[in-house]
């Protein structure tokens, strides 16, 4: 009861203040540029999306029109998949201006396809984007430092306390609904520009939330520092300076010591390696005899060994044939490289214990979609998709059908939710 | 003179002896000297790999046994990026792109395998480099020693003091800011150290190094004029303190971030789908170049039979289908190559639209006068794709003149259905052995050096503010 | 309306016999150093004690220990019997405090820093009071919207002493109150202390000031390194009149090298 009387109290002098109610203007205008800007590179990324679908079945019907054969069209035939922004992508950036969201599959050997980067422009890649997540890792810390270091020490300084003290009786307890106030400001600029806009493009309401809960502990965790240097007996600028050593050290000191203590106990297994060996793997086949890939192709796929074996220097169902045992002799390599990926990455998840900064990116990132283990999964979805494309096209192959498009009615089409 | 060096020596006493000043410039020196010796062992470690990939990579292409010549042209050959020397300074965008390439017959592939994918979340605010360390740390602890040097003295009284005594405004100022330049040349000192030994080792490199030194020497002495002048100029050390903290938040991470979506917004690029989407379009009416009887090649088959004086192909005194692969590299390399250069060119005008934000903020200018005087940047790694391309264009064109002359067209032609026409068609291993080594150079040093002139002149239009601030600062500390 | 004493309704007044202050042996230690040692003096209700001394003799230290902001390290205070160690929050409710520079808050006006000191205080006093109050103090009516920041320090004084009016409490500290007032705001401010002194009100001043602590006190004690080491009271002068602390002695004893 009189708890609302006192921050009621309290907020008003606070909305007095010019410097800190400043800074959370500038907060809410900053959180709803992040917002927006993030909501506009989604769009982007959608629009784009939907134009290389079409633009992609338009020159796959040309590719197979063209074709002679059965493994002529398989040959030529791109598919496009793609990992579409989910409706919380706006938050975080995350992996989608360094790992590609959009990526064309043939039949062909996958472990020579799926490596290939996108068309970013890596000096954009290296600045990141100015998306909520980074607002909320970096900035609302150091805004939040700007509004509540000097809580204690203006008082101190302009010799209030006495004064305080002979007028509220409890001092401590003023510090906290003060330091409340505070905090309800901060989250204020941080959620509502967040929640209009979110509810506008209809962002359902368990990512706001779950977002919502990331802010809170966030400043939470931000404001215990805070409060325990502001209660210090320092003056106010030793206490600024202090706090700003803090961010630094959690923000940016900690991340990269973080970095190359990944480096030093999860070394990256060099991806090169694997398209190398892929590679070799392929043309290898052309040199060995034919019925010796052959076998090796009908251990994992015992239902065409009946076929007849090949005896021309060149017949398709040996060429996918090789093409499938050069993804097999990559594949453990390739595995190894995935999981060094993922478990670098839970390696970072140890080291965002103890950076909020990352933390806050991670989690944000995770109700994104656009982590880490978001990009694997779509990594996943992609060599599942390729598994059915291949297995579709070796009845074609194998049974020596003659080459007609109308028989290709129903190629299996990537689903991004595969 | 002697005044402003008194006050500068003054001013290290108090440094020297606030344990607060005393840590942030330990703090700040370490983090230079460690990010370059972690860099330069790295950049080792990673050169070795590279050779040593290269070396695997170049032995096995010559270790291939007797072939057909396109079979060796989708055998292909990788080619690797080793790291440019001053990436011990600054790394630039080199986690950020892929670090190999397969070069093949009929495609252009992109580089794969970036670094950055595993740790993006670590290494998103900066990168463990003496470039970093100077360019976005230093500035805040540089802050952090000298937001107080001049609000300190007004705030005491002792200023009102040394002015009553006759010490001059302007030597004030001058002594604050020489103390502080001294701290920043501390900070500079790593990066001078590891210059002159990278000097010593690459004297090639002697002028982009000149130009690395002069820039974040340019770029600190702004920061250091900046903040001796807010401390002047501000009414409180406190709001000295805030003021320069917004405005390194500003400069060095707000409006970094603010430029790449304004870049990306008013230039965006199409997906590597959709250019391939485009690219396949073009290449089809250039035709398939393994099928000599593909329309595209019509009027080259004409072509070809009058130059030679024949009337048909099987008459011709070389093999016809390696005339085809010939022409049929040569004309979709020429697509490739005008889609690629399209994309780089709208690539460059991104990064040209991030440059002048130089204009909003001093750290975009020194951040890219860096990187493309160490030849780290974007441009840079455009060369090594268009490098590799070159490669990749002759060595395809190698194998299919070696398909053209060496051959025999009636050999090739049945090669798929007979075994000893395939035998046959199999030429000795010896070509292979004749493969180019890849030695990518990018722009020479020299040239990187005045390229990166424009951001210079940027960094001392800076620089010059901040003089023009410090002479506000001193005609406000001399009346008070 | 409801006085900062009604607030204490546990504490009844009957049970409160003698000082409304009382300092007992105090001693006090500010970073290891005794600033107050075995000090020990009371105020009563309708009482004006001035206790004067020169820079660090302890002042200060005495009123905050009085607030209960620093903790006595032997001896106790009491105010109206309610130690401030013990029960801090008690003891402020029953006390006002005027600091040596009026400290307000700047970006708020004068008749705003009223309303939110008193709002802490948990005392609701209407607009006329408050007027009224401003009145006392003599601050003009078309300064009492503007921003305190803009104020001199005389004025500032003014909005503290109407603030300490207001809270209406039976005890009142005073650290160098006419320090930075014009010789008329001095006048004004003795005389309101004196109504105040009549009205019950137990005052506890510190001061530098010998000639206006003798002017306003009923009881002079001088204190020197955290000692009380004399008191004079005020004697009823002959012609009927005021009663005053003859200048001349307090001053020869606080000259005095080792004055008992």
């Amino acid at each position: 009861m009189n708890a609302f009387k006192n921050f009621r109290r309290e907020a008003g002098l606070f909305l007095r203040s010019r410097t800190p109610i400043a800074a959370l203007g500038l907060l809410c205008i900053l959180v709803t540029i992040a917002v927006l800007l993030g909501q506009a590179e989604v769009l982007r990324q959608q629009a784009s999306i939907d134009r290389v679908q079409e633009l992609d079945s338009i020159e796959r019907e040309a590719a197979l029109a063209g074709a002679p054969d059965f493994g002529d069209a398989a040959y030529a035939a791109f598919f496009l998949t793609w990992n579409p922004p989910s409706d919380s992508a706006f938050l975080a950036m995350g992996q989608r201006d360094i790992s590609p969201w959009m990526l064309r599959v043939r039949a062909l050997a996958l472990e020579g396809q799926i490596h290939e980067t996108d068309n970013f422009n890596p000096e954009l890649s290296l600045t990141g984007r100015f998306d909520y997540a980074f607002v909320i890792a970096f900035l609302l810390p150091l805004f939040a430092i700007v509004v509540m270091y000097d809580m204690v020490s203006a008082e101190r300084d302009a010799g209030r306390i006495p004064l305080l003290a002979a007028s509220v009786g409890n001092v401590r307890k003023l510090w906290i609904i003060r330091a409340a106030v505070r905090m309800s400001g901060l989250l204020l600029a941080c959620l509502l520009p967040l929640w209009l806009i979110g509810i506008f493009i209809g962002t359902s309401a368990g990512s706001l939330l779950s977002v919502s809960l990331i802010v809170v502990a966030a400043l939470l965790v931000w404001s215990a520092f805070i409060l325990l240097f502001s209660f210090q007996s320092w003056s106010s600028p030793v206490i600024a300076t202090s706090l700003m050593g803090v961010w630094l050290m959690l923000a940016i000191i900690i991340p990269l010591g973080g970095k190359l203590l990944v480096d030093r106990v999860i070394p990256d297994v060099d991806g090169a390696q694997i398209s190398l060996l892929q590679r070799e793997s392929v043309n290898d086949a052309w040199d060995i005899p034919k019925a010796a890939t052959m076998e090796r192709f009908y251990v994992s796929h015992p239902e065409w060994a009946n076929t007849p074996p090949v005896t021309l220097p060149f017949h398709w169902k040996w060429f996918y044939a090789f093409q499938q045992v050069g993804d097999e002799s990559a594949a453990e390599l390739s595995s190894a490289y995935r999981a060094a990926i993922a478990q670098r990455d839970r390696l970072t998840g140890w080291i965002s214990l103890v950076s909020p900064p990352v933390a806050v990116q991670r989690v944000m990132q995770h109700v994104a979609g656009t982590d880490v283990q978001a990009s694997l999964a779509y990594d996943q979805r992609i060599r599942a998709f390729h598994e059915r494309l291949r297995r579709y096209y070796y009845p074609f192959l194998f049974n020596e059908m003659p080459y007609r498009r109308e028989l290709l009615t129903d190629i299996p089409e990537f689903a991004s939710n595969e | 003179m002697t005044q402003a060096m008194k006050i500068a020596a003054g001013e290290w006493t108090y440094v020297l002896r606030s344990r607060l000043a005393v840590w942030t410039l330990g703090i700040l020196v370490a983090l230079v000297a460690v990010s370059a010796l972690n860099s330069d062992a790295q950049l080792r470690a990673e050169a070795t790999t590279r050779a040593e990939y290269q070396r695997q990579a170049d032995e096995a292409y010559r270790a291939q046994p007797d072939r057909h010549p396109h079979r060796m042209v989708h055998y292909g050959h990788y080619v690797f990026r080793t790291p440019a020397p001053l990436a011990v300074l600054d790394p630039g965008v080199d986690s950020f792109t892929g670090r190999s390439i397969f070069l093949e017959g009929h495609r252009r592939n992109t580089a794969t395998f970036s670094e950055a994918r595993e740790t993006s979340v670590l290494t998103r605010f900066g990168s463990v480099s003496p470039a970093f360390s100077l360019q976005v740390l230093a500035p805040l602890l540089l802050i952090l020693i000298g937001f107080s040097s001049v609000a300190r003295e007004r705030e005491r009284g002792i200023l009102l003091q040394l002015l009553a005594q006759g010490t001059s405004g302007s030597a004030l100022i001058c002594g604050k800011a020489i103390a502080l330049a001294g701290v920043a040349a501390l900070a500079l000192l790593p990066l001078l150290v590891s210059g002159i030994w990278l000097a010593i080792t690459h004297p090639a490199e002697l002028r982009p190094l000149a130009m690395v030194l002069a820039g974040h020497a340019a770029y600190l002495a702004f920061w250091v004029g900046a903040i001796v002048a807010v401390s002047a100029l501000a009414s409180s050390t406190r709001s000295a303190l805030i003021v320069l903290i917004g405005a390194w938040v500003l400069l060095t991470v707000l409006v970094p971030r603010l430029a790449t979506d304004v870049a990306a917004s008013v230039l965006p690029t199409p997906n590597q789908a959709e250019i391939d989407i485009r690219l396949q379009a073009e290449l089809r009416a250039v035709g398939d170049s393994h099928n000599i009887n593909d329309p595209g090649f019509q009027s080259f088959q004409q072509q070809v039979l009058e130059q030679y004086g024949v009337s048909s192909i099987e008459e011709l005194p070389v093999n016809y289908r390696g005339l085809v692969s010939l022409q049929g590299e040569a004309e979709s390399s020429a697509v490739m190559d005008r889609l690629m250069a399209e994309q780089h060119a709208l690539q460059r005008g991104q990064s040209g639209v991030m440059k002048w934000f130089a204009l909003v903020s001093p750290y975009i200018a020194i951040r890219h006068l860096s990187m493309s005087s160490a030849g780290t940047d974007l441009l840079n790694h455009q060369q090594f794709l268009d490098a590799a391309e070159a490669h990749r264009f002759n060595l395809i064109q190698g194998l299919n003149t070696i398909h053209a002359e060496e051959l025999d067209y009636a050999d090739d032609s049945a090669r798929s259905r007979d075994q000893d026409a395939e035998q046959r068609t199999r030429v000795n291993s010896e070509f292979w052995s004749h493969l180019q080594e890849f030695d990518f150079t990018g722009t020479a040093p020299a040239q990187r050096a005045v390229s990166a002139l424009t951001l210079l002149i940027a960094l001392l239009l800076w620089l010059t503010a901040s003089i023009i601030m410090l002479r506000s600062a001193t005609a406000r500390v001399s009346t008070l | 309306m409801m006085t900062a004493q009604d607030a204490t309704p546990d504490k009844n007044p009957a049970l409160i016999a003698g000082p409304a202050l009382k300092v007992s042996n105090l001693h006090v230690s500010r970073n290891g150093r005794e600033v107050l040692s075995d000090l020990s003096f009371s105020v009563a209700s309708g009482e004006v004690f001035a206790l004067l001394g020169g820079n660090g003799a302890g002042k200060s230290t005495t009123l905050l220990t009085c607030i209960g902001l620093l903790p006595p390290s032997r001896g106790d205070v009491f105010v109206l019997g309610t130690s401030p160690s013990q029960d801090p929050e008690v003891v402020r409710r029953s006390l006002a405090y005027l600091s040596e520079t009026a400290t307000l808050y700047e970006h708020l006006s004068a008749r705003e820093n009223l309303r939110y000191f008193l709002d802490l205080a948990g005392n609701n006093a209407s607009a006329a009071a408050i007027d009224e109050a401003l009145d006392t103090v003599g601050l003009q009516p078309e300064a009492r919207d503007q921003r305190t920041g803009s104020f001199s320090k005389g004025m500032r004084q003014k909005v503290a002493i109407a603030l300490a009016i207001l809270r209406e409490t039976p005890v009142l500290l005073l650290d160098e109150p006419t320090s930075g007032l014009d010789p008329v705001a001095v006048e004004e401010f003795n005389q309101l202390l004196n109504t105040l002194r009549n009205r019950g009100v137990a005052v506890l001043m510190v001061t530098h000031d010998l000639f206006g602590a003798c002017e306003v006190a009923t009881r002079v004690g001088l204190l020197r390194d955290g000692r009380l080491v004399a008191s004079f009271s005020a004697t009823e002068d002959r012609n009927g009149g005021r009663a005053h602390i003859d200048v001349d002695t307090v001053r020869r004893a606080f000259s005095a090298p080792e004055a008992v």
